[in-house]
């Protein structure tokens, strides 16, 4: 290296000499690392904080493994992949005579250990958390329901576990052996007995008192003693309304003894690649007889190991924190993870690409004068390995410069952003405290994660980025010979020995700054590439950036959101929503509402869920492929028979697929189809929403007996099979009022279109596995008069949302009077609806945010980088410019000039991006697909429209400030100044 | 006839301690169709000089009529129109257009000004400047001397009263050089274009019907060259 030190020496000077080409070449870096940066630290923090905000809400806790005794505990802590074990016991049911809510008669008393608080997110708002078990903390639901107790009391407590019967009786043993009642009792969380049978009841389990189906048994644990209640605390996440006792926590031991029965909480070693979910349910496993076995594989899910082997789930016995671990990449679902890690390394190839361009530029913008420098040194002997060595030193001198201060500037721009975003998030989170029962507020604050891991690869992956593209010029400025070099052999060489063809027909014209235009963006590629390449590459990756952030939210909204009804703008406007039951109570509050003058606006929302149906063979064949396809994800070597007659092809209408129904004023109503063109001409004319969402979530329950399958979901567009103008014939059952036999009831109306996403926007965003019809109020009142008599299955309902006058005191104060069967009042804040509703479903908009912010950081360092090449190629043709001068042309000429460049440059651009994109995303759409089923195909046309324009306004403003900027400044000064 | 006139020319550099001043004072006069060399040593202001004739610097203090025109109280367009139309110059780095062919080189000034190309005049020139076979070729793929054709050539094309040349030979060797100065000779002779042209060698400076010598930004002699033999 030693003789290298003339060549780095004379590299040092040229850099020194040439100041603006070297501080554009920095800058170049410099961005590169800032943007490495923010990617690699952004990332992990806006990871650790959807972290928090999932753990704000269910707990850090990564794994709960309920009735685990000592040997399976023990193999468990031996895992290499578990970190540690947090041991919780059930103690059982107590009476609570203080309580004042007859439907929670109970203590529900459990025992953690030590860590357990912290993990389960057991929070004291008064006194303080239980040092031993004489010491007990109780929920905060039990004061708020007016129980008679405070810290410093004490409770008696005498354990039991509530068991139910379900009674057998000869009509129900009769009703069973003909079919027509199902043998069991199945209760809404899903708990299921048989009759005749007695079963321990779950935990969280409701009160209910005994009646003629089944009765509650107690029986005692021996726990007997006097427990001194030390703290109030919130809600713990899984403590429900409707539970029958209230959550009270003691302090347990850490340790398993040898005939305990207890629940684990896992924590998982994250950074380890194995998964413990499958090592502990084989431990599990073990431990069962193969009449065990055999039993639990008839009744529950089944969990396919990598070879290959079916493990019964056992009713969820292993239950994990998905979301949490979702966002370590290590969640359960494989989709999932796919989906985080394919996000994580989706943005940093992006970042990468957008960064080789960025410095690949900078190096192709200062070719023609690098060149000639490097023309210089060889003339005096400098082999090509020195050459291409002066480019290396130059790079990796300006790299050693940027590296700390991007380091610095992007952990400055990661902080930044959070602060920027914070109130966002918060806002977002703090929609949910409405929908949780305790009213607890998502106070979850956010740290910079600076992983010293991260700046290793900040460091490695610059340097390699710098040294990948500046490899390629070296290589190709060290193979020109000095002579070339020096007389200034840009690739205008390249155009042949024998030249160019004279343009003689923009000459006959006197076009000379077209002729110049031309001649300059065909003849000298390496100039006007730059720009090209910058402008193609600012819109194929805001673009494709744009396609991947539309996708991902596409899985991730199917994930957290497969069915439901999202409230538009129109319900966001509302401040109350009124819902009863009660017909007669609706039909005169709305009248209320309707005439009161202190309400601004109201709107009625009506739906219908499952009660009606529609026969498989108007569903398109998409769809049942579709379905089929779903149902191969949970029986991959083939379904049962029942899936074909219950699912694919069901002969009788319960089981046809359902539809949903929703309605809309005669006014509404017609305002939506014209926006969707289509005609109404029918009275009872319905419109059908032209997507339908297939999931594998959806049909968990329903395929319980095939294999857990990795998410995938599908979008089925135009579900039916059904023509503009035909009938559709909407299904429901019912019971003859005199017979009562089983009856169908099949109501025809007319089809009379679909209608698209963007039509009913403002009303309401649907998603789901049915087909939605889209009905005026009245076509609804008809059909229901059609099926007089048909047992409601479905899940209605009809709310007026409106909004009030500030102040507003008599509508509000009247309406809150009116109470439901259960005394809760109907009057309801509107943001209960209007909000983002669950954890799940607020990781979509903050997702959003997150990527829209990274596709403006892409767009930013893109026009940066246009900026540049729009410089650098302004700087390289200072002489040039400066003798068209001396020959004449005017300040119109060269505007004139520089425009038909541009235009020419941003055709060649956009035919070379929309290559380049459709490419990219045909690609990225089939991995998508391949993973995830059938995502919609979206880039959204504002995206494209944007960074089409912004190309446009960018090239055109850069140029007018890097030519217009010395403009007065004497020609002679250019002709003479040395090109930077 | 006077086609060209400058009063009191002083342009400098600088100002205060680092002040320079390139020319000082410099009044002189061009007949039209007369032959004028300007010699001096490096730094002597003879560049300078020539540039503010040709209107692209602007001097300090001072006016340059050219055919009764006061050149720099013209606007930057209405200057840059009369660039194009009255003066031709020459650099001794030629400044081609590296984009454009000998043709598009040679006819530029002549589009600029919006007028359409004059296919048999274009066709002359380059026959004349010997540059027939390598009309297509851009000027990175000429000779030296031949991209100084092609430059001579652009000055000629469009028949500007005035021809600047600053040292169109100072980077040729000594044939091509011989060569280069007869073009502009003839061109002189034959269209009766006024040639200004700034050189160090003397041997060259007395071809001219006229030497204007320059030492430290000052005329030290201006002297028709027969009265000089």
């Amino acid at each position: 290296m030693g003789n290298n030190n003339i060549v780095f020496k004379v590299t040092k000077a040229h850099m020194k000499m040439n100041r603006k080409r070297t501080l554009v070449t920095f800058l170049g870096i410099f961005v590169m690392v800032v943007l490495m940066t923010a990617v690699f630290i952004g990332k992990d923090t806006v990871m650790e904080f959807m972290k928090s905000a999932v753990a704000a809400e269910k707990g850090k806790w990564h794994m709960q493994v309920y009735d685990a005794n000592k040997k399976v505990t023990d193999r468990i802590a031996a895992l290499r992949s578990v970190k540690s074990i947090e041991v919780s016991r059930g103690l059982g049911y107590t009476e609570f005579d203080r309580s004042a809510n007859p439907a929670t008669p109970f203590l529900e008393i459990k025992a953690y250990s030590e860590k357990l608080f912290d993990l389960m997110n057991i929070s004291v708002i008064e006194g303080r958390y239980p040092e031993n078990d004489d010491e007990i903390i109780i929920s905060r639901r039990a004061i708020k329901d007016g129980a008679d107790i405070k810290v410093g009391d004490t409770v008696t407590v005498e354990t039991f576990d509530r068991y139910m019967h379900a009674f057998e009786s000869e009509k129900d043993r009769e009703n069973i052996a003909e079919g027509k009642a199902p043998g069991f009792i199945l209760f809404s969380d899903g708990f299921k007995i048989d009759h005749g049978e007695t079963a321990l009841l779950p935990d969280h389990f409701p009160y209910y008192e005994n009646n003629d189906e089944f009765e509650i048994l107690h029986k005692p644990t021996g726990l007997k003693k006097t427990m001194t209640v030390v703290g109030i605390m919130e809600s713990p996440f899984y403590e429900t309304k409707g539970q029958g006792g209230y959550m009270a926590l003691t302090c347990g031991e850490n340790t398993v003894g040898e005939n305990d029965i207890v629940n684990l909480v896992v924590m998982e070693n994250l950074n380890t690649r194995e998964d413990p979910y499958e090592a502990v349910l084989q431990i599990i496993d073990d431990f069962r007889t193969e009449e065990e076995r055999e039993e639990a594989l008839k009744q529950g899910r089944i969990f396919l190991t990598s070879d290959g082997r079916r493990i019964p789930l056992d009713n969820d016995r292993v239950k994990s924190n998905e979301m949490l671990l979702a966002f370590a990449a290590k969640g359960r679902d494989g989709s999932i993870n796919f989906l985080m890690i394919f996000i994580q390394a989706f943005l940093i190839v992006l970042i990468t690409a957008a960064s080789l361009i960025l410095i690949y530029n900078v190096f192709s913008i200062s070719y023609k004068e690098r060149s000639r420098y490097l023309g210089m040194l060889s003339s005096v002997g400098a082999t090509r390995k020195q050459k291409r060595w002066s480019v290396y030193y130059e790079v990796f001198t300006l790299l050693i410069f940027a590296l700390p201060l991007g380091i610095g500037i992007g952990i400055l721009g990661v902080k930044i952003a959070m602060m920027l975003l914070y109130p966002h998030f918060s806002e977002i989170l703090n929609m949910l405290v409405a929908n949780v029962i305790a009213d607890k507020s998502y106070e979850i604050g956010y740290r910079i994660i600076i992983n010293p891991l991260n700046i290793l690869y900040v460091i490695v992956a610059s340097a390699a980025a710098v040294w990948l593209s500046a490899w390629l010029p070296a290589l190709k400025i060290s193979k020109v010979g000095p002579v070339e070099s020096i007389r200034g052999n840009d690739d205008t060489a390249k155009n042949g020995a024998r030249g160019c063809r004279t343009n003689f027909r923009l000459m006959a014209g006197g076009k000379a700054e077209t002729l110049l235009a031309v001649a300059s963006v065909r003849r000298n590629g390496h100039a006007t590439r730059g720009i090209i390449r910058s402008i193609s590459a600012f819109i194929t990756l805001t673009l494709i950036t744009a396609f991947a952030v539309s996708s991902f939210s596409d899985i991730l909204t199917s994930k957290v959101e497969s069915e439901s009804l999202s409230l538009g703008s129109r319900f966001k406007e509302m401040n109350y929503v009124f819902e009863s039951y009660d017909e007669e109570t609706y039909d005169k509050v709305k009248e209320e509402v309707e005439n009161s003058d202190e309400v601004l606006k109201s709107i009625q929302l009506e739906y219908d869920l499952y009660e009606y149906k529609i026969p498989m063979e108007e569903h398109s064949e998409e769809y049942r492929k579709t379905l089929e396809t779903v149902i191969g994800k949970f029986y991959p070597d083939g379904y049962p028979e029942w899936v074909k007659n219950m699912i694919l092809e069901p002969e009788e209408v319960l089981a046809y697929p359902s539809a949903a129904i929703i309605t809309l004023t005669e006014e509404e109503f017609k305002r939506v189809a014209d926006k969707a063109g289509v005609k109404i001409t029918d009275e009872h004319a319905v419109l059908a929403y032209d997507s339908v969402y297939i999931n594998t979530d959806q049909y968990s329950r329903s395929f319980d007996s095939g294999i857990v399958p990795d998410f995938a979901s599908y979008v089925v567009k135009e579900p039916l099979k059904v023509k503009k103008g035909e009938k559709l014939e909407l299904c429901s059952t019912g019971a003859d009022r005199e017979t009562e036999t089983y009856i169908e009831f099949k109501v025809p109306v007319t089809f009379a279109g679909y209608v698209k996403k963007d039509d009913i926007g403002d009303i309401f965003t649907l998603r789901g596995e049915y087909v939605w019809i889209i009905m005026r109020e009245d076509t609804l009142k008809y059909i229901k008069a059609q099926c007089d008599g048909a047992v409601d299955l479905g899940i209605g309902s009809r709310m007026l949302f409106f909004s009030t006058e500030p102040g507003a005191t008599e509508i509000v104060r009247s309406l809150s009077q009116i109470k439901n069967e259960y005394g809760d009042s109907c009057l309801h804040s509107a943001s209960l609806l209007t909000g983002v509703g669950d954890l799940k479903r607020a990781l979509v908009p903050m997702m959003h945010i997150v990527s829209v912010c990274f596709t403006l950081l892409m767009g930013v360092i893109c026009l940066l980088n246009l900026y540049n090449s729009v410089m650098g190629r302004r700087l390289a043709r200072q002489r040039e410019l400066a003798v068209l001068d001396s020959m004449g042309m005017t300040a119109a000429q060269r505007s004139r000039m520089l425009l038909t460049e541009n235009i020419w440059l941003l055709v060649k651009s956009f035919l070379y991006s929309c290559f380049i994109t459709t490419a990219f995303v045909v690609c990225l759409h089939k991995i998508l697909n391949g993973r995830f089923g059938r995502i919609s195909f979206t880039i959204p046309a504002s995206v494209v429209i944007i960074t089409v324009v912004l190309s446009i306004v960018g090239l055109i403003s850069f140029t007018a400030l890097c030519y217009g900027r010395d403009r007065g400044k004497m020609v002679i000064e250019e002709v003479r100044s040395e090109t930077a | 006839m006077e086609i060209l006139r400058c009063e009191n020319i002083s342009k400098i550099y600088g100002a205060k301690e680092t002040e320079v001043r390139a020319l000082d004072n410099v009044s002189f006069s061009v007949e039209k169709g007369e032959f004028v060399s300007i010699i001096g040593p490096s730094g002597s202001g003879k560049s300078t000089l020539l540039h503010i004739l040709g209107g692209v610097d602007k001097p300090t203090s001072g006016k340059v009529f050219i055919d009764g025109t006061d050149i720099h109280s013209l606007s930057e367009d209405k200057l840059a129109i009369f660039r194009r139309r009255q003066i031709g110059l020459v650099y001794q780095f030629y400044n081609l257009m590296p984009v454009l062919n000998i043709d598009e080189n040679i006819a530029l000034p002549h589009l600029l000004d919006g007028r359409p190309l004059d296919r048999e005049r274009l066709d002359s020139v380059v026959e004349h400047l010997g540059l027939s076979d390598r009309r297509m070729n851009l000027p990175n793929q000429l000779s030296g001397g031949q991209q100084q054709r092609v430059s001579i050539g652009r000055a000629l094309y469009s028949h500007p009263a005035i021809l600047l040349a600053d040292e169109p030979t100072g980077n040729l060797d000594r044939k091509t050089g011989e060569e280069i100065l007869e073009l502009l000779k003839e061109s002189n002779r034959t269209m009766n274009q006024t040639l200004i042209l700034i050189t160090h060698d003397e041997r060259i400076a007395m071809q001219a019907d006229r030497v204007i010598s320059i030492e430290d930004g000052r005329i030290v002699r201006n002297e028709k060259v027969r009265n000089l033999v």
